[in-house]
């Protein structure tokens, strides 16, 4: 059972509480004193109405906000960022790699085109004699 | 709001739904239905006219511009405006720092009454010193009597609308009439 059904069941039956003073035991309006004075209240709160000129102004302030508000266009989803991040993160790392290895790979044969310069093969070497 | 109130032919969900698409008319119904229960809301807790006005505005200013992320919770669309409403006015309270009262001019329910020019006063008076003591009680002591007394509302519907069950009503207004009438012995009114 969890705490807010648990909060639930006591609320539904809260009249039977222990620590409820005695007379919450029973209805307010079987309460002449409390009855009289509810009635009271009803008649010192009777319900209010806005003025017409009100209502229509503030019908027309809100239609016109509402008009200057549509369409509304989504802001964009914290998924959809966060795809976007990671696809930018994944693309610069991928040409990041590719540099890296044409970086390495251009190293590499520059080295051996070098080496192959300073120390030239026998068969290189005869055929320079020749 | 109350049950006295037209309601639209459409159900709230369409109209909100259809509200939240830019249909203005939809809106527009939704505030037709529901901007004198939040006006009455406002006038009972401030006891003037120009503050219900610009409160019941402020408060349909907000629900329109944070109607897109309203989501249908299965409790009445009333109960989103009245938090909005309560909330302001709580905010109104603080930066206030007043007590308000009702000019006399603005009792209610008087005109129809036949008594003598002197009954009338006396009644206003009562009446003012009521509405006074209601608005020294805490701010959901207040919301549960308007609720009650003033829009109509049963404990059910007034649970559905502050989060409430109906039990927890109950108990609140007893509890709340008891507070309301040790008010008024305090004050000697």
């Amino acid at each position: 059972m969890n705490a807010d059904l648990i909060g639930e069941v006591l609320a539904r039956f809260a009249d039977h509480l222990p620590n409820l003073e005695p007379q919450e035991m029973t209805s307010w309006e079987e309460q002449p004193a409390l009855a009289e004075l509810a009635q009271q209240i009803k008649e010192a709160l009777s319900p209010v109405e806005p003025t017409v000129a009100f209502r229509q102004r503030l019908e027309h302030e809100l239609l016109t906000a509402l008009r200057t508000l549509a369409p509304v266009e989504e802001p964009p989803s914290p998924i959809h960022f966060l795809m976007t991040r990671k696809n930018i993160l994944l693309g610069t790392a991928a040409v990041g790699s590719v540099a890296s290895i044409f970086s390495i790979t251009s190293l590499i044969i520059l080295l051996i085109r070098r080496r192959l310069t300073a120390h030239p093969s026998p068969q290189g070497n005869s055929h320079v004699a020749l | 709001m109350n049950a006295s109130q037209p309601h639209p032919a459409e159900s709230d969900t369409v109209l909100i739904r259809r509200a939240q698409a830019g249909d203005a008319a939809a809106f527009g119904a939704l505030y037709q239905c529901y901007v004198t229960a939040i006006y009455n809301y406002c006038y009972q807790r401030t006891g003037s006219v120009p503050d219900a006005e610009d409160l019941t505005a402020r408060t349909f200013h907000q629900a329109l511009k944070n109607l897109g992320r309203y989501t249908h919770t299965g409790a009445p669309f009333t109960a989103w405006l009245y938090r909005i409403a309560h909330n302001l006015v709580a905010n109104w309270y603080r930066s206030q720092r007043r007590r308000p009262t009702v000019p006399l001019t603005e009792a209610l329910g008087l005109a129809a009454r036949e008594d003598s020019p002197l009954a009338q006063a006396e009644t206003q008076e009562e009446y003012e010193a009521l509405r006074a003591a209601v608005r020294r009680l805490s701010p959901v002591r207040q919301q549960v009597l308007i609720l009650r007394f003033s829009h109509g509302l049963s404990n059910r519907e007034i649970g559905e609308n502050i989060g409430r069950s109906e039990g927890a009503i109950k108990v609140l207004v007893h509890r709340s009439l008891n507070a309301l009438r040790e008010e008024l012995a305090q004050h000697g009114d």
